[in-house]
């Protein structure tokens, strides 16, 4: 998530929420007034007191836009009082009184200084070991441990895709051949016989001798498939081998050769079977991970590149060269992983950078960025190193700050900001924007909120 | 239709081929779209990720361009851009005349107070009292003459930041820019061309951008109003929680379209980040009518990915429409 998505960061506050008070701070950026209204109903649904707060400008102007249709109501309700002004003039001391304190009041509440500091930060980038551990019930600084939960799915599924490859089948010729010898000759089963126009060859399908000018019907099969072997009648053989004496042999056919046949059908190539695995893998991976993330809370972290994935069950309908149109794969795949809590990295790393931050100077909160690199799956830890890039600023006495500020006038509150050592820039917002001369900063400290900026030289 | 002077405000002829772009908040999109008769076809197309910075952006911009230019070296360089989110704003006025005033009248009077309250919306809505805002396109859908004359004009806005920026882009990537345009207004105007029926199209739009989400309101064919949120989609949420504080946000959205008696009974989701996973899903079960006017549970249908971004192709069309009607009145 980036620092972009405000909006859903700022409504799951509003979930995650166990107070009945939420106190959220409006962003100056990617934000509008109806997403004042979105945050609004969520409290509303939620039963949760929502208070928005600016973090600038802006975000001011946003909430005084959404809050004028709220203040519109009692003044429409207060100009029906001028009319009773004779009738009723004990009621309008009582209202005048009431007026009074609440102008008081208001003068005391209503004020309200915003004060921008922008201050120039230190760059820290450190690395540390982390052992999220399903045996640690306690962050360990020291050992870089934080507690986790060991996470498992299995997912089921099943995809099918056309079968691309193909193959020839079909019967083999078979026939009969007349052979003579001018020798007497012995000739094995599978003896090969070659016909002399086409050069296709025939086997024996039996072993026979034969004497010296004897004549001898043999059958014969083709040796492969195909119709190319029905040859006609009238075609000379000769042998190649298997017999004592191949020279010595000779033969012809006296009828046709029947039964040869070829086809071209679809089977099941590797490449099929490959890629069903691959991407029926993938989904299942997919779904699973959902399911982790659906079955973790809305704090957990889950590595991404710390998911171990194992294949539990893999069938496949036909097997590779399998005469089929379509192959089925029924997979069944198991992740596992371990996920921690996102407050218990943070912790962890703002006590182990702490060390490391100069007197006078804190952590600048919200700037943190962790970056697990390298992450090692066991079976009861993932281990990683943790990139940690902050940011360290001069630690500013806020208080002190807002006591010298409250119930100055404009300049002298612009002359004391001016003086502090420890910033590069300032801005001082008062509210409401009455002319120069009558604005001061609010004498109520509480009304004066102070924001902290990072700016790099 | 009557046009107002407007669209005829650019001297040079609209060329037949011409480049759409979409650059939206994490994809850039660029169409090469060509006319062809009553309608456009994509000659090519690029999509690219937006950078961290203008400069990034702009360069991987002008790269995409000029390498969409390569396969197509004789285009023209005329673009025009589609604008939408938070930024803008797009509605129908309906005007009618307290008095006797003629249509130009009428019209100029109603322009002059959408752009105020366009005005006083965005510089609401965004934070910001001294926002500029200019006026994208002003259009009159239809007029009716009954006991007084009845003028419903479509106006778009959008605020000169955001412009800057797509007009900065646009330059660096050596395109001409003929103008921005209002993508939700040519989404209805298409979907109303393409509708089987002839029925007038009465329907609400999701457009699920990457890091905004904006609802329309269409009724009798015509878009009435737009309101957008900012809200960036990830991956790395959990996924359940995620499309339910969005399916919130947009319920809350409905509720701030002030006046309607009941909502169109259909949604149509439109934008990359409408194939989030499970998004169509939660959409559809989520339960519309328990908080707005409904009559009933309204039917969601997912257009096509780039249907958004090739809608432009319809600036293309009524230009040359207005063109076309110019010259056979001469």
């Amino acid at each position: 998530m980036t620092a972009m998505n405000h909006l859903f960061d700022l409504l799951e506050k509003i979930l995650g929420s166990e107070s009945p008070s939420v106190e959220l701070e409006i962003p100056e950026e990617n934000f509008n007034l109806l997403a004042v209204r979105i945050l609004r109903e969520k409290a509303k649904q939620e039963h949760k007191n929502l208070t928005l707060k600016p973090t600038g400008p802006r975000g001011k102007r946003l909430l005084a836009n959404a809050g004028e249709e709220v203040l519109a109501t009692p003044a429409k309700v207060s100009l029906g009082g001028v009319g009773r002004f004779i009738k009723v003039p004990l009621i309008l001391l009582g209202l005048l009184l009431a007026l009074g304190g609440g102008a008081y009041a208001l003068l005391y509440w209503l004020p309200q200084a915003t004060v921008t500091l922008t201050l120039s930060p230190i760059p820290l980038v450190k690395e540390i070991a982390v052992v999220a551990s399903t045996e640690a019930t306690s962050i360990e600084v020291a050992a870089g441990t934080v507690p986790a939960t060991l996470r498992t799915v299995e997912q089921t599924g099943e995809k099918s895709t056309p079968a691309t490859g193909t193959a020839t089948v079909g019967e083999k010729a078979k026939g009969t051949v007349t052979f003579n010898s001018t020798v007497a000759n012995n000739c094995a089963q599978g003896t090969k016989v070659k016909e002399d126009s086409s050069g296709l060859t025939f086997l024996t399908d039996s072993s026979f001798s034969i004497s010296a000018s004897e004549t001898k019907d043999i059958s014969v099969t083709a040796e492969k498939i195909g119709s190319d072997y029905n040859l006609a009648s009238g075609r000379h053989f000769a042998i190649t081998s298997g017999c004592d004496n191949n020279i010595a042999m000779e033969g012809d056919n006296s009828a046709a050769f029947t039964g040869g046949s070829s086809q071209q059908v679809t089977v099941v190539a590797a490449t099929d079977q490959n890629k069903l695995l691959e991407d029926l893998e993938k989904e299942l991976i997919e779904a699973a991970k959902e399911k982790i993330l659906s079955g973790a809370g809305v704090d957990e972290v889950i590595v991404d590149t710390a998911i171990k994935n194992e294949v539990i069950e893999k069938i496949y309908s036909h097997d590779v060269g399998e005469q089929a149109e379509n192959v089925t794969l029924t997979l069944k795949i198991k992740l596992t992983t371990i996920t921690y809590k996102g407050s218990d990295i943070q912790e962890l790393v703002a006590q182990a950078m702490a060390e490391l931050v100069p007197p006078g100077f804190i952590l600048f909160p919200g700037e943190t960025i962790i970056d697990p690199l390298d992450p090692q799956l066991s079976e009861k830890t993932l281990s990683f190193q943790a990139k940690i890039t902050a940011q360290v600023i001069p630690d500013l006495d806020q208080e002190a700050i807002r006591n010298d500020l409250s119930g100055r006038n404009l300049e002298s509150a612009e002359q004391y900001l001016a003086s502090l050592s420890d910033i590069t820039a300032y801005k001082l917002e008062i509210w409401p924007n009455l002319p120069e001369p009558l604005r001061r900063v609010p004498a109520n400290k509480d009304r004066i909120k102070i924001i902290l900026e990072t700016k790099e030289d | 239709m009557f046009k107002l002077p407007f669209l005829l405000s650019k001297k040079e002829e609209f060329p037949n081929q011409f480049f759409a772009l979409d650059l939206g908040g994490k994809i850039f999109k660029i169409f090469l779209l060509e006319v062809d008769g009553q309608s456009t076809k994509p000659l090519g197309f690029r999509k690219i990720a937006r950078e961290d910075s203008l400069d990034l952006s702009a360069n991987a911009l002008a790269d995409a361009v000029s390498d969409l230019k390569k396969d197509f070296p004789d285009v023209q360089t005329t673009a025009v851009v589609g604008v939408s989110g938070p930024h803008t704003l797009a509605f129908t006025t309906v005007v009618r005349s307290a008095v006797e005033r003629d249509q130009e009248e009428l019209t100029s009077h109603a322009r002059a107070a959408a752009l105020d309250s366009a005005e006083k919306e965005l510089r609401e809505s965004l934070g910001d009292p001294k926002l500029n805002v200019l006026e994208l396109e002003a259009e009159i859908l239809e007029v009716k003459e009954m006991e007084k004359l009845e003028v419903y004009l479509f106006t778009s806005f959008a605020t000169s930041p955001y412009l800057d920026e797509q007009q900065e882009l646009v330059k660096r990537a050596r395109l001409s820019l003929w103008g921005f345009s209002s993508l939700p207004f040519n989404l209805v105007s298409e979907l109303s061309d393409t509708s089987a029926d002839g029925e007038k199209l009465n329907t609400l739009i999701f457009d699920v951008g990457g890091t905004k989400t904006e609802v329309s309101l269409v009724f009798g064919g015509e878009l009435m109003e737009t309101k957008s949120f900012f809200w960036e989609f990830s991956e790395n949420v959990n996924p359940t929680v995620f499309l339910d504080l969005w399916l919130g946000a947009v319920s809350s959205t409905l509720g701030a379209f002030e006046g309607v008696e009941t909502f169109p009974a259909k949604i149509f989701l439109s934008g990359g980040a409408a194939a989030f996973p499970g998004l169509v899903e939660a959409a559809s079960s989520y339960p519309w009518a328990q908080d707005h006017p409904f009559e009933i549970a309204p039917e969601v249908t997912l257009l096509e990915a780039d249907r958004l971004p090739l809608s432009l192709g319809q600036v293309a069309l009524r230009v040359k429409e207005i063109n076309d009607s110019n010259e056979s009145s001469v």
